[in-house]
């Protein structure tokens, strides 16, 4: 009897369990209690200012490892150790008609997984000759 | 670029995983620039958009700062190692310009928000934009477009 009522324990607190998993995953959306996900991610933008620290907080609740850097100074190697790279900025300044950003200089030959982001990123893409650059 | 998607999310897994992509629709104007492009004249009044982010509005330029940006559409079939990921509602260029594309290791993220001034879909669609694009590290500098 003692056996039965353990089993019928268990397999409640089982139902119970798949029932709050399918109940999340049902309500979409991102998960912050689910575990980090196995990759290693690096963002380069303006460093110390919010929209940085935004990024990279957001990213290391995420992400296993989360590295940063100045889009500035952004080498290829720096990218090196990393499953994906980030490429972004602050708010672009416009000086004499002519869109003023970090010189970030990625060649052809570059092979990293990378997300650019708004203005900046579509301006990358723009000098590597991308569909996805600035239109 | 505003700051919103425009369509139904087409079937990826970059919007299912690893977090599902649930967006709320809306019906907003379609914006008076769409008009001055071959076949605006037969778009509807009002077009399906989801919020991708939430930023103050400048009400002066129209447009969200820090500004995003979208790409000229093209046709993925003739240009291979691309993909279009979602179109951008915009107030300066055409219905369809891209604000999620993808091509070869390079994944364009249009929007312009921080994740703090995203929406949960959004979020959710960024997150799973950095895990989709990790699937295409490319070989060697033989990759050379």
């Amino acid at each position: 009897m003692a056996t039965l009522t353990r089993s019928i324990g268990f397999y409640l607190i089982l139902a119970a369990g798949a029932f709050f998993v399918l109940a999340a995953s049902a309500a979409g959306g991102v998960d912050t209690a689910s575990p980090k996900i196995d990759l290693r991610v690096i963002y380069f933008g303006h460093p110390q200012t919010p929209r940085a620290r935004d990024f990279v907080e957001f990213l290391e609740k995420h992400f296993s490892k989360v590295g940063q850097g100045d889009l500035d100074t952004f080498r290829e190697s720096d990218a090196a150790g990393y499953d994906v790279t980030i490429l972004d900025y602050d708010e672009l300044k416009v000086v004499n008609n002519r869109i003023q950003m970090p010189k970030t200089v990625v060649s052809k030959q570059y092979i990293r997984p990378t997300v650019t982001i708004g203005a900046t990123g579509a301006l990358v893409c723009e000098r590597l000759g991308l569909q996805t650059g600035y239109l | 670029m505003g700051e919103a998607a425009q369509g139904e999310l087409p079937k990826h897994e970059i919007f299912s995983k690893p977090f599902r992509v649930e967006p709320v629709y809306e019906l907003w104007e379609t914006p008076s620039n769409y008009r001055r492009y071959p076949g605006g004249d037969r778009l509807p009044d009002k077009l399906k958009v989801w919020r991708v982010q939430q930023q103050a509005r400048d009400q002066k330029t129209r447009m969200v700062a820090p500004y995003g940006a979208v790409a000229k559409p093209w046709k993925p079939s003739e240009a291979p190692g691309t993909e279009i990921l979602v179109a951008g509602y915009n107030l300066g260029k055409m219905d369809g310009a891209v604000a999620v594309g993808r091509e070869r290791n390079f994944l364009q993220w249009g929007f312009s928000a921080p994740p703090s001034r995203m929406t949960e879909a959004g979020r959710a669609f960024f997150l799973n934009s950095v895990c989709y694009i990790a699937k295409f590290p490319r070989k060697g500098s033989a990759a050379v477009k």
